[in-house]
C-alpha cells in the first residue's frame, strides 16, 4: 500500500487518515456521537475515541452533552469550518515557523514581498 | 551465613522482642487467608505490610552480621519510594484538574456516598471519550466515555467497585505497599465481589462486557 501523503498542496493536511476521515464525516453530520462515527466509518470504539479526543483537545471538534429519555449522550460538532480549519493549519505551522526560525522567516517573506513587488 | 540465615537467626535469638514482627505477620496472614469479610482481609494486608516495613531497620539494628547490604539497600530504596508514592496521587490529582476537563457529577454521589460510608466523596466527570473509572483517596472518577455506555445500573455497580476502593484507602499507603514490599494482593477482585453484593452480579457483568466491547478485548 502506497503511503498516503500527509501535505499535499491543494489539501493542505496536517491531520492523520483517521483523524481527517473522522473530521469529513464531523463536518457532513455535526452532532454526531462516537457510536455512530464508529459504524459509520468501520473503525473500533475505542479508535474513534482515541482520536476524538485528541480533535477536541486541538480544538477542530466540540463535545456536548445531550439527554435522551433518560439516557446521557455526547454528541460532537465541527468548531471549525473547513475553510477555518485549514486556514488554522498553515497558521500553526506558520506560528511554529516564528517561535523557532523567526529571522528566516521574516526575511524570507520580506524577500518574496519583495519580488512581488518588482 | 546468608542475609535469610541471618534474620532468621536473630529473630530466634529471643532478644528485645525479636519474635514480635514474625508473630503479628503470620498472624496478619492468616487474616488474610480465613477472613471472610473483604475488608478484614485488607485490614490483614495492611498489618501485614506495616509489620515488614517497621521491623525491617528494627532487625537491621539488632543483626551482627557482615552481609547487611541488602537490608541496607533496601532500606535505602523505602527511604527514597516512601515520599514519593505517598504523594503520587495528590500529584495526579493535581495533574488532573490541570490539563484535563473536569466538572462534579452530583447526581451518582448520594449513591457513592451511601455505598462508600464516606460522606465526603466526591464524584468527578473528565471530559474523555474512553470508558474509563478510577479513585483517588475518596473522589471516584469517571470519564464522559463511561457514562455515556452504561445505563443507571451499570454505572451502579462501577460505583459500587469504587465504592470498595474508598473504603480500602482508609488503610494509609495500602496501594504503595505492593511497590515497596512486592507482596502481591487482589484489590480488583475484592472490589468486584463486593460490587456484585451491592449491585447485582448481572449488572456487574454486563458493564464488564460493555467495557470489553468498546475496548475490542473479547
Amino acid at each position: 500500500m502506497v503511503k498516503k501523503k500527509r501535505l499535499e498542496i491543494d489539501e493542505l493536511s496536517l491531520l492523520s487518515p483517521l483523524e481527517e476521515r473522522i473530521m469529513s464525516f464531523i463536518w457532513e453530520n455535526p452532532e454526531s456521537t462516537v457510536s455512530e462515527i464508529s459504524q459509520n466509518l468501520n473503525v473500533s470504539l475505542s479508535s474513534v475515541a482515541v482520536t476524538i479526543d485528541r480533535l477536541c483537545k486541538h480544538g477542530y471538534v466540540s463535545r456536548e452533552r445531550k439527554r435522551v429519555d433518560k439516557r446521557i449522550k455526547y454528541v460532537y460538532s465541527p468548531v471549525l469550518s473547513k475553510e477555518e480549519a485549514k486556514r488554522k493549519m498553515v497558521e500553526d505551522i506558520l506560528d511554529t515557523l516564528m517561535e523557532r526560525f523567526e529571522d528566516i522567516v521574516v526575511s524570507y517573506f520580506h524577500r518574496r514581498s519583495g519580488d512581488d513587488k518588482s | 551465613m546468608t542475609n535469610l540465615d541471618c534474620i532468621f537467626a536473630c529473630v530466634m535469638s529471643g532478644k528485645y522482642l525479636s519474635y514480635l514482627p514474625p508473630f503479628v505477620f503470620l498472624l496478619s496472614l492468616s487474616v488474610v487467608l480465613l477472613a471472610k469479610d473483604h475488608l478484614k482481609k485488607v485490614a490483614g494486608y495492611w498489618s501485614m505490610n506495616m509489620v515488614l516495613l517497621l521491623s525491617t531497620p528494627y532487625l537491621h539494628s539488632i543483626m551482627k552480621c557482615d552481609m547487611l547490604w541488602v537490608v541496607k539497600t533496601y532500606m535505602m530504596y523505602l527511604l527514597f519510594a516512601i515520599p514519593l508514592l505517598v504523594m503520587a496521587p495528590f500529584l495526579y490529582k493535581l495533574y488532573l484538574f490541570k490539563f484535563h476537563k473536569i466538572e462534579r457529577f452530583t447526581a451518582m454521589e448520594g449513591y457513592l456516598r451511601k455505598v462508600s460510608g464516606s460522606d465526603k466523596s466526591r464524584m468527578y466527570i473528565i471530559e474523555m471519550a474512553l470508558p474509563k473509572a478510577f479513585t483517588l483517596g475518596r473522589d471516584v472518577f469517571i470519564t464522559a466515555g463511561l457514562l455515556e455506555l452504561m445505563s443507571e445500573r451499570e454505572l451502579k455497580a462501577v460505583i459500587a467497585h469504587e465504592a470498595f476502593h474508598i473504603k480500602q484507602n482508609r488503610f494509609p499507603m495500602i496501594y504503595a505497599f505492593r511497590l515497596l514490599t512486592f507482596i502481591p494482593f487482589q484489590f480488583e477482585r475484592l472490589a468486584d465481589s463486593y460490587a456484585e453484593k451491592i449491585a447485582g452480579k448481572e449488572s456487574l457483568i454486563r458493564a464488564r462486557n460493555k467495557i470489553s466491547r468498546f475496548y475490542s478485548i473479547s
